[in-house]
């Protein structure tokens, strides 16, 4: 925009500054010049200071407060040094004074408009930097967020094994109560020898080495086990200034741990039994110190064959208990109806009944609302039971299967009248490898872990098994499951 | 007159007796068997046996020792040599594996074994307290 009140200046200034490519205005005097720029955006302005109306320099105060990044150039024919200073303060650019040359002018417009462009760069800039503080605060806000809550506790140490940062995790952990303070000496936050030991380890690891890890024993009974890894803080330089640990309650882990040996001594011992007795009668044949009768011999082996049998029954328990870990989740069900499965288990173990002279009642209705199962899981407990009932008989005796259903469950019975279980033993009756020591069950043999399946089975379906007994009468063995 | 011996073993573990009682029955011994301490001391009271082969843990996990005092302590069966024999250390970490005669002593028994023992090794065991027994009864 060119603001002059003389026509031949704002004429030649257009003329000059369109060759260069500008897109021109003009007005001629400061109010008009002002409404101009309240229409327009302009880049740059050259503005005259002597006019009538509105004169220059009360227009440059307006333009600079309108709009700060237009550049201001003033030209005039009464130029001094306290005009070109008022017209600096008042936000000129520039001070050129008449007569000029149309070069000159070129000159310092194209230096106005460079100005201009390298304002809005350095704007752009610190626009983009007061961004990014932004953010890193946020960045920051988030991070502590997510360090307070994290179920892992973080632990930072400096160089001098000072504590330097922990969050809420490691000290619920460390069983710390009180805040703690920034400088606090490592030792008198775990009083744990090897966890300081971890600590020192970490910040002195080997070529290739990036972590030090260990278990830390719970020191008091309701202490958590805690698996500690811990790794040295580096500079920029690679030197290390400290250690950072997180910290892990894995006491669960470990219970679990401990049941899994536990179970796998059980079964260590519950195979030695039997083959320990098998090698004891092959012993007795082979070495002959049991004399050479061959009906003596014929009776060691059955019985050998017996036990082999066991061993067998066994080692298929112990293969149906891992297939059920390994697939729980993945069982196929399907609405069955039971009255037809629990006929058919009567049907397939009926002839083990004869051998035993028990007869087996059934007393199922043929229209039980269907339930949701894995068909082969549930035969196998209504076999187990059965078989149950009918091994624990006596002579002679009987085996009702009953079964009903209610809004919630249907529920099956297998009632038996045989020597029944003591009071002492029915708590333990579902335990792994627990089997009734008596006069009765010492022929008898089981892989004591049938019940335990049958349980498992039953409280996958999200069902329920209960047993109520009386001694020398009898048992009842409950198994419900849902609709 | 030796293998005329009446030997009583009182073990919960029916195979252990079925081996026992065949390797011994060969060697001419009479041998009758109990299952718990409580029948182990009834079968003493009746049959009298000249030699005891005792699980230490049957019913309860000192059923054996319970029954080898009870025999100790009565003077008629005083005599009579005890073999103990048991699995208990491997399977409880409960170690009562006696070193001394000393230990012997303590559980009331003459001589003691950890199972499985081999019908070879229990038969010479059998032999050497039978001996003894005889030895002692001269004196």
């Amino acid at each position: 925009m060119i603001v002059d009140d003389e026509q031949p200046i704002r004429v030649a200034c257009a003329k000059i500054l369109s060759e260069e490519g500008a897109l021109t205005e003009t007005a001629e005097n400061g109010l008009a010049g002002l409404e101009k720029a309240k229409e327009n955006d302009f880049d740059l302005a050259l503005v005259d200071l002597k006019m009538p109306q509105m004169d220059g320099m009360e227009l440059l105060s307006h333009l600079t407060r309108l709009s700060p990044d237009m550049i201001k150039i003033v030209i005039t024919g009464y130029a001094t040094l306290d005009t070109a200073i008022e017209a600096v303060q008042k936000g000129a650019y520039d001070y050129i004074p008449k007569p000029f040359t149309p070069g000159e002018l070129r000159t310092r417009v194209n230096r106005g408009l460079e100005k201009r462009s390298l304002q809005f760069e350095a704007r752009k800039l610190r626009e983009e930097r007061e961004r990014n503080l932004l953010e890193l605060a946020n960045e920051k806000n988030r991070t502590q967020t997510i360090i307070h809550c994290m179920g892992d506790g973080l632990l930072v140490t400096n160089r001098d094994k000072q504590v330097v940062f922990c969050n809420p995790a490691g000290r619920r952990l460390l069983k710390v109560k009180r805040p703690l303070p920034v400088g606090e000496p490592l030792g008198s936050v775990a009083n744990d020898p090897e966890f300081i030991e971890l600590v020192e380890g970490a910040m002195n690891l080997k070529e290739g080495h990036e972590m030090a890890s260990k278990e830390l024993a719970a020191r008091t009974p309701s202490d958590p086990v805690l698996m500690a890894n811990c790794a040295p803080v580096k500079d920029e330089k690679g030197q290390i200034i400290g250690a950072v640990t997180v910290l892990r309650d894995i006491t669960e882990l470990k219970e679990l741990d401990k049941a899994k040996s536990t179970f796998v001594s059980m079964v260590a011992h519950e195979l030695r039994a039997p083959l320990a007795a098998i090698e004891g009668y092959l012993d007795v044949i082979l070495e002959g110190v049991g004399g050479n009768d061959p009906q003596k011999i014929h009776k060691i082996l059955e019985r050998s064959r017996e036990r082999t049998r066991g061993l067998l029954a066994l080692i298929n328990d112990l293969l149906a208990i891992s297939r059920m870990q390994a697939g729980r989740l993945a069982k196929e069900k399907e609405k069955l109806q039971l009255s037809i499965l629990l006929k058919d288990v009567v049907e397939l173990i009926k002839g083990e009944a004869l051998e035993r002279k028990v007869t087996v009642e059934t007393l199922v209705p043929d229209d039980l609302p269907l339930v949701y199962v894995n068909r082969e899981d549930i035969t196998r407990v209504v076999t187990n039971l059965l078989d149950n009932a009918i091994k624990y008989n006596r002579d002679g005796g009987k085996v009702f299967i009953r079964a009903s259903a209610d809004d919630t469950f249907v529920r099956v019975e297998v009632q038996d009248t045989g020597i029944g279980i003591p009071k002492k033993d029915t708590g333990h009756l579902f335990d792994e490898f627990y089997r009734v020591k008596s006069k009765e069950t010492r022929a008898i043999t089981g892989t004591g872990l049938g019940l335990s399946i049958a349980k498992r089975i039953v409280e996958a379906h999200d069902g329920h098994v209960e047993v109520e007994s009386k001694l020398h009468e009898g048992s009842t063995f409950r198994v419900l499951l849902p609709i | 007159m030796k293998t005329k011996a009446k030997i009583l073993i009182v073990d919960d573990d029916l195979d252990f007796i079925e081996i026992g009682k065949l390797s011994l029955e060969g060697k001419g011994y009479r041998v009758f068997s109990a299952y718990s301490a409580k029948e182990g001391w009834k079968m003493v009271e009746k049959e009298k046996p000249d030699l005891i082969i005792l699980d230490l843990m049957m019913e309860r996990l000192d059923s054996g020792m319970a029954l080898s005092q009870q025999i100790k302590n009565h003077r008629q069966y005083a005599s009579t040599p005890i073999l103990m024999l048991t699995s208990i250390s491997r399977d409880t970490g409960m170690d009562f594996t006696p070193q001394t005669g000393e230990d012997l002593k303590q559980l009331n028994v003459d001589d003691f074994s950890t199972k499985p023992i081999k019908a070879k090794a229990l038969l010479e065991k059998v032999e050497k307290l039978l001996a003894q027994r005889i030895v002692s009864k001269r004196k």
